[in-house]
């Protein structure tokens, strides 16, 4: 019985001298922040996602504070908040276009399976194991890592399914294109209209024999775009949308119906599986 | 000279991470680039050495005198993270420079074992102070030294065609069991 009375006794003493001790401690070294760090803070959308290139929000509120950062970089800001910064801050902000994240394939799992895949259900590991059996090397393979890191619920997702990404809810903080282990996630400006939904560097037989929706290098985008916005680049086509006015010709002209109208039909609902 | 001889027994002979296994988290954890590597080193450093003399003044003054041994590990955790805390605290104020270049890594080592290891073996190899300071400077060299190479090899690493199923970390554990092996190619050059 006193061993135990002892021991706690000593314990509580020693627990309590060092909580005294740092409570002094933090009273004779406390540091003044900027209080407009903790204002901008306030601003800031607070779910540290570091899309910006700061670990937290706190962080980035201190370099826009006493390094002079822009506040643009953080992708979640809205009008009213920049214009509050600008405020505390004293000089003009301008925010930069938004941007979304748009999966470069259109359906995934209708790739043809070399294999049945029975592992752990994780892109990230499936891709170790010959891309979990899909014939195609390119493509969604729907196990929904990207919708496992999404922090803001903008991306949904069924079992077996591509994931969709709802571009009114996306805030472009680019999680999910660093996470795919298959890289085919991009960031496109939010106007974007034109977007190619297959990511595949195949020659275009190859990908005939593997998947009925995807892009065929045929070509025809890339001839019909009145302004050269299309172009064919290390077997894949890609659209520069600083030159794209969204007239929609490749939309319409897609043989494979695979240039899908971001604005318009990239709904849950429209797109097929 | 007996004091070099431990500050060299405990640097590279008997390594707190190669031949204890000590301290593995930060050593996996922080060796990606070596810039933060080497912070973390300098953390461990500075952390292990004044914790090995405190807690030495603990044990001695403390534990001792009342005869409670045996709350050694929990005492001593106790007190290790309040010097890192109060430390932590002290850097804010005075230097801002260096709260950069070791703020972060600091509440990473309150619980490392690799501090606790070294303060407890200092009192079970019944060491006196300044025994236990060399210890404890010795093995946080020792740890930034070795963290420090990892963090090179993995820059390294980084470039090289690595087999898919191999890369990330598991490369990193067999990296970390090879220079292991190294390191016990100089075990018994000096005893301790």
């Amino acid at each position: 019985m006193g061993t135990i009375a002892v021991s706690v006794l000593i314990l509580c003493a020693c627990g309590l001298l060092a909580g005294a001790a740092l409570a002094l401690a933090s009273r004779v070294f406390a540091v003044k922040v900027d209080p407009r760090i903790e204002k901008i803070e306030a601003v800031l959308p607070g779910a540290n996602c570091s899309g910006c290139g700061s670990p937290s929000c706190f962080v980035y509120a201190s370099r826009i504070v006493n390094e002079g950062a822009t506040p643009d970089l953080c992708v979640q800001l809205r009008e009213e908040g920049a214009s509050e910064i600008g405020r505390l801050m004293g000089r003009e902000v301008h925010l930069r276009q938004r941007q979304v994240a748009v999966i470069k394939c259109y359906g995934g799992p209708v790739s043809k399976k070399l294999f049945a895949y029975g592992g752990f259900q994780s892109c990230r590991i499936a891709a170790y194991y010959s891309g979990g059996g899909n014939a195609c090397e390119y493509n969604c393979m729907a196990f929904g890592d990207c919708f496992q890191i999404c922090q803001f619920g903008a991306i949904t997702h069924t079992r077996g399914l591509t994931p969709r990404i709802d571009p009114q809810v996306c805030t472009g903080c680019g999680k999910c294109v660093r996470e795919c282990p298959r890289h085919i996630i991009r960031l496109v400006p939010a106007s974007a209209r034109a977007h190619v939904a297959c990511s595949s560097r195949d020659k275009g037989s190859v990908v005939r024999a593997v998947c009925t929706v995807g892009c065929i290098k045929c070509l025809q985008c890339v001839k019909v775009c009145p302004h050269n916005a299309i172009a064919h680049i290390d077997g894949h086509i890609e659209i520069d949308y600083a030159l794209c006015t969204a007239c929609g010709e490749c939309i319409r002209i897609c043989p494979r119906g695979i240039i899908i109208d971001l604005q318009e039909s990239y709904t849950v609902e429209a797109l097929p599986g | 000279m007996e004091l070099l001889a431990l500050f060299f027994s405990v640097m590279i002979v008997n390594n707190f991470i190669l031949a204890k296994f000590l301290g593995l988290c930060p050593f996996f954890g922080v060796s990606r680039d070596l810039r933060s590597a080497a912070c973390m080193g300098a953390a461990v450093t500075f952390v292990m050495t004044a914790a090995s003399a405190v807690t030495w003044a603990v044990n001695d003054h403390v534990l001792i005198p009342f005869g409670v041994m045996y709350l050694q590990t929990i005492v001593f955790i106790l007190v290790i993270a309040t010097l890192v805390q109060f430390v932590e605290l002290v850097i804010k104020k005075l230097s801002p420079m260096l709260q950069r270049v070791m703020g972060i890594y600091l509440p990473l080592i309150t619980t490392n074992c690799a501090v606790l290891g070294v303060c407890l073996l200092n009192i079970k190899q019944q060491m006196s102070l300044s025994e236990a300071i060399v210890h404890g400077f010795g093995g946080g060299l020792g740890f930034a030294l070795v963290i420090c190479m990892m963090a090179g090899i993995r820059e390294r690493l980084e470039m090289s065609r690595v087999p898919l199923a191999m890369q990330g970390v598991p490369i990193c554990f067999i990296t970390g069991c090879l220079m292991a092996l190294t390191f016990f190619g100089f075990q018994g050059l000096f005893a301790g």
